[in-house]
């Protein structure tokens, strides 16, 4: 077995570059959506994507990806919208919007016994990327971290008490609803290529992994990016040797080291 | 404190790096192809079935079949790493068209290179199920021309003996037109299948006279085809998709359709039976249980081995 074998095709050169892309992407978001207890949240913006193909489809839209993403925003401000009204508790509110919308979608692609047409979406497929896409990819990182050192502190600061965020000045509600803006955006832009099931999966695994051992904002941020980055190249590469999808090999070397940085806890007094 | 977590996570980063590798070793296996004169990579079964006959005893020409033959229908393939590959190093890449390749659109346009034999070029199709709008942005962004138009369609054409003979003939030529040194061994390999053929067509016809406007209802498109051969006459088509099961308010359809004509077979495969005793339980209807074709053992003649069967099991309950 060669090690590098996998770099003679461009289908995988440029499954590397996309994983390159993304999983940076996604040990960011991760971080303020462990730390802003959205993991669910996001969970549920990912399984709207049905939803969102659903509408595509019926309106004959001819690029789904669009009404995905139209679908996807107004979800994500649906949802935050209703999270911050206290009603019911939101677990139970993001639960019932998920459910709907798997619900909607599933119903209306399944006319005419066409699902399976579309269940691609729930695995996802990085091996078929082309160069454009990758580029689109590009540029919501660069819109992701351009927002990151804007709105950082502020996100953090409404993460950690909202009623002291707002006394001091920062539009809560603004930046609140940009983030989940932005991580709709990224969501739908990359569930073609990751897939429903396993989407919040590389979102929150490296976020929660880093968490066991970072003591401090650096700490989090620098490991969560890490992991992300070293589960995506390993996952990808393991996958092409062992002839299984993907995605989901990412997804098992995060929780690896997840149990392993929650194993190690103890050892670092965090 | 920050160094000695940076590099536990580095030593657990090189451990998991290690054990994967070791991992690749022992279970994983390395992908480069020995290179055949001319690879002829099929899409699927029926495909794989009919390049095996038809590059019989020629030389210089590998076949390999890029799904595995348990796969069946391929509306929800997953392409693996290694299918990628295979199509990398094929020198024509043999499908059934008609739609029936749907998921591989994208792959072929990127492959831009890799040439596409089309069996079903110029059979004409039965009607689909339902219209299905799939991958728009690339159709729009590259129309090649062929094939997108018959989308709607019914894509499984080899279900009927005639068609299928046709297919034969398109994949003979384009396959004399690739690689004409080999022109004499082409034309005797399928001249030798199209004997068998023609002899599996006698059969259809016998059995077209038992089986002569019998009111059949099918739960898999494939199936319309066989019927169409054998003249029988299709009061509903219920698609059976891995994913969706029939809906109440289908299943009282085919009941109050089947109580009104009486008299009717279903046609449905063997693994799908739980939806034909339901429903038999409810009418007078008889149940044939087919084979799609679309899976099998590595046996060339699998195809006339198994639209045998088929015919002889409706010869059997229409006796």
């Amino acid at each position: 077995m060669q090690l590098f074998e996998f770099l003679n095709y461009d289908f995988m050169k440029n499954a590397l570059l996309a994983v390159l892309i993304i999983t940076p992407l996604f040990g960011m978001l991760g971080t303020l959506i462990v730390n802003h207890r959205m993991a669910f949240f996001s969970d549920a913006l990912g399984h709207s994507a049905f939803t969102g193909m659903a509408i595509g489809v019926l309106f004959g839209i001819g690029n789904t990806s669009v009404s995905m993403m139209l679908f996807a925003v107004v979800f994500a401000l649906l949802l935050n919208y209703i999270r911050h009204k206290n009603i019911v508790s939101s677990d139970t509110v993001i639960s019932v919007f998920s459910s709907l919308s798997v619900a909607v979608g599933l119903a209306i692609l399944s006319r005419n016994g066409n699902f399976s047409k579309y269940s691609a979406l729930l695995v996802g497929d990085i091996l078929s990327i082309t160069g454009k896409e990758i580029i689109g990819l590009l540029v919501i990182l660069v819109i992701t971290v351009v927002f990151w050192c804007v709105a950082y502190n502020g996100l953090h600061s409404i993460g950690i008490n909202q009623s002291l965020a707002k006394s001091k000045g920062i539009p809560v509600a603004l930046l609140d609803n940009a983030f989940v803006v932005l991580v709709a955006l990224i969501v739908m832009l990359s569930i073609r290529w990751v897939g429903i099931l396993i989407i919040n999966a590389l979102l929150i695994l490296p976020a929660a992994a880093a968490r066991n051992i970072a003591s401090n904002n650096r700490e989090y941020h620098l490991f969560s990016v890490m992991i992300s980055v070293f589960s995506g190249v390993l996952g990808l590469i393991m996958s092409y040797y062992l002839n299984v999808a993907a995605g989901p090999m990412l997804v098992l070397v995060a929780s690896v080291i997840f149990f392993i940085t929650f194993l190690a806890r103890r050892l670092f007094h965090v | 404190m920050f160094k000695k977590k940076l590099g536990f996570l580095a030593g657990v980063m090189v451990l998991l790096s290690l054990a994967g590798y070791l991992l690749c070793l022992l279970v994983g296996d390395s992908k480069q192809l020995k290179k055949e004169e001319f690879l002829l990579v099929t899409s699927f079964y029926p495909m794989y079935v009919l390049a095996e006959n038809l590059t019989d005893g020629v030389a210089g020409v590998g076949v390999s079949n890029l799904t595995e033959n348990q796969t069946g229908c391929l509306h929800d393939y997953q392409l693996r790493p290694e299918d990628m590959l295979l199509l990398e190093h094929a020198d024509a890449f043999l499908i059934n068209g008609a739609g029936m390749e749907l998921f591989m659109e994208k792959v072929m346009q990127k492959n831009a290179a890799l040439t596409v034999v089309d069996a079903s070029h110029g059979v004409t199709l039965l009607e689909g199920e339902g219209h299905h709008h799939h991958n728009h942005e690339e159709e729009e962004a590259e129309h090649d021309g062929h094939g997108h138009e018959e989308h709607s369609g019914n894509g499984h054409v080899w279900m009927d003996v005639e068609r299928y003979r046709k297919q034969m003939d398109n994949v003979t030529q384009e396959l004399i037109r690739l690689i004409p040194e080999q022109k004499e061994a082409f034309q005797r390999a399928s001249a030798a299948y199209e004997k068998k053929l023609v002899k599996l067509s006698e059969e259809v016809a016998l059995v077209k006279n038992l089986a002569s406007g019998t009111p059949v209802v099918i739960f898999h498109e494939a199936f319309a085809y066989l019927a169409e051969s054998l003249g029988m006459e299709v009061l509903m088509s219920v698609s059976l998709d891995e994913n969706t099961v029939p809906s109440p308010g289908e299943r009282a359809e085919i009941i109050e359709e089947i109580k009104y004509h009486g008299n009717v077979l279903i046609l449905i495969e063997e693994a799908n039976r739980k939806y034909a005793d339901n429903i038999m339980a409810e009418t007078d209807a008889k149940t044939v249980y087919l084979d799609p074709l679309t899976t099998g053992e590595e046996n060339a003649d699998s195809y006339l081995l198994g639209m045998q069967k088929n015919l002889d099991a409706i010869r059997n309950v229409l006796k």
